[in-house]
């Protein structure tokens, strides 16, 4: 009795024909058009719509971040670039040297060379500084200004160490004779060495009276930059042991070799200062008295001329007997120091 | 109704059904069009109420919108439409308390004599001035609301969705024989109600 009854399903059909109402019909229908143009079941979506905005807030944040990151790691390079342009060692070695003209470092006098007068110790360890200063502001560095400023500002003591290093290296001597061309070259640019020379090394520098014009303006820095070294360097070689002792003897040599070969119009005899030996050291300083003493003539300035005589006279009892003839009547009228 | 293509007209339920999983819209339109009638006459049957009726119409197709992908063409479109219907029937009169328990052993046979004798009342009520189709469709109504629950929901499965007997088996759960005696059941009292008419 599975099957439809003909007269039974005539009768309910003709009897059963509601519909839902056209609302419904409507309603449902809207639901589907939606659910089909949302979209939401014919695959899942990888992921929600993206708003506009967030992509000009991911721009933004990527934008600030990397700005962040480019400031803070130039930022770090800039200020050691600041520290090195702020303090140039030039600048802080010029001060040094300003301020050494004006007076000379206590330490400086106080600190006599072996086997050298004190007057002419603190002249020549001022000049020695301020040259060591002004060679290492002028040396690429990998730490340049702090370093040479706290160079710079400690010179006048570390002169000794530096010459002391350098002392048994004949190539960092040939370097440092090197050097000292160039500083000379730059000071007479600048005119600030020749015009510090003669008030601060005094008894140092002393251009001979027969030698004259710009040749000799070349040559008259020569000693004073040379000359510490040799004054030095008996600490040095105190310093280095006995070992330095040849090693110094045959810097100097080099270096008055080099000193001549750079600039030809040096006087031998200034050459001979420039690269004198150890031994030799006693009448290079005679050598020295004489030129300080004529200067002195020269600029009328007596009292410093028989100040320098008296000290010769005090180092060598027979000073009067080794100056030249000219000043040796000079020195005839000057009374010897009691003692 | 949306106009459709013959081609779409043509297509079985199953067809339609996954073209509009696929985004056809107008596939749908056409599965709404084949059921609409029949699954609104089978719950209002069921209900006996218009609004009820509406809300659970509405509740089926709205579940079949929303469960579109995971429908899976294992079964009839038609047979899958009337499970969820006849579910949320049953779950409407769990809610509203109205479900009348009956054994599923019983085929209504000892269906009450007096509510027959109570359908035969209402049409000799029936005033003469009212039209013909409406006393007798109200006598089709009234003689089917007598039947137990079963049969009837049986009845509709047959006469309003068109279901096979495997099918009916399928939609309400129970075996193909129980299905077959409660349609026999329910054409016997129908028919008796109804003589008159036929």
């Amino acid at each position: 009795m599975s099957e439809r009854d003909p007269e039974l399903d005539a009768l309910w059909r003709r009897h059963s024909a509601e519909t839902p109402p056209a609302a419904l019909d409507d309603a449902i229908r809207a639901a589907a058009h939606r659910a089909v143009h949302a979209k939401p079941s014919t695959a899942p979506r990888a992921r929600a719509p993206w708003p506009a905005w967030a992509t000009f807030a991911a721009a933004a944040s990527i934008g600030a971040i990397a700005i962040g990151v480019w400031q803070l790691q130039p930022r770090d390079i800039d200020e050691t670039q600041v520290v090195a342009s702020d303090t140039p060692a030039r600048s802080v070695a010029r001060q040094e040297t300003a301020r050494k003209d004006v007076a000379p470092s206590p330490i400086q006098a106080q600190t006599p060379a072996a086997g050298a007068p004190a007057v002419s110790s603190a002249t020549d360890k001022t000049v020695s500084a301020e040259t060591d200063a002004r060679n290492d502001s002028r040396k690429p560095s990998p730490f340049p200004a702090t370093r040479d400023a706290r160079e710079g500002k400690e010179a006048p003591v570390k002169a000794e160490t530096q010459i002391a290093r350098s002392a048994p290296s004949t190539i960092a001597a040939a370097a440092g004779a090197q050097e000292e061309r160039t500083l000379r070259a730059r000071s007479e640019a600048r005119g600030s060495v020749a015009k510090v020379a003669p008030d601060t090394t005094n008894e140092s520098v002393a251009p001979p009276a027969s030698v004259g014009g710009n040749d000799t303006a070349r040559v008259v820095p020569a000693p004073t930059i040379a000359q510490p070294r040799m004054a030095q360097a008996p600490m040095a070689m105190k310093r280095s042991g006995d070992a330095a002792t040849a090693d110094a003897g045959s810097q100097q040599s080099q270096a008055a070799g080099n000193a001549v070969r750079a600039n030809p119009g040096t006087l031998p005899s200034q050459a001979g200062s420039l690269a004198a030996p150890a031994p030799r050291q006693a009448a290079r300083t005679v050598d020295d008295f004489v030129d300080t003493i004529r200067r002195a003539l020269a600029d009328h300035r007596d009292a410093d001329a028989v100040t320098a005589l008296a000290a010769m006279r005090t180092q060598f009892a027979d000073a009067d007997a080794r100056l030249p003839a000219d000043l040796r009547t000079w020195a005839a009228r000057v009374p010897r120091a009691a003692n | 109704m949306p106009a459709s293509t013959g081609a779409t007209d043509e297509a079985t339920d199953e067809a339609l059904m996954l073209a509009y999983v696929a985004g056809d819209a107008a596939a749908f339109d056409t599965l709404y069009a084949r059921h609409r009638g029949g699954l609104y006459r089978y719950a209002l049957r069921h209900l006996r109420n218009a609004s009820h009726a509406d809300e659970i119409f509405q509740d089926v197709w709205m579940n079949v919108i929303r469960v579109r992908a995971t429908y899976v063409p294992t079964a009839k479109f038609a047979t899958w439409l009337y499970t969820l219907a006849h579910n949320r029937i049953v779950d409407h009169w769990r809610a509203s308390a109205r479900a009348t328990i009956i054994s599923i052993d019983d085929d209504g046979e000892s269906a009450p004599r007096d509510e027959i004798d109570a359908i035969a009342g209402v049409r000799t009520d029936e005033p003469e001035a009212r039209a013909a189709s409406m006393q007798i469709g109200a006598r089709v109504m009234a003689a089917l609301e007598l039947l137990p629950s079963e049969q009837r929901d049986a009845f509709l499965l047959q006469y309003e969705g068109g279901h096979s007997l495997a099918e009916i088996a399928a939609i309400t759960g129970v075996g193909d024989e129980t299905v077959k005696s409660r349609l026999r059941y329910a054409s016997a009292k129908l028919r008796a109600m109804l003589k008159d008419l036929q």
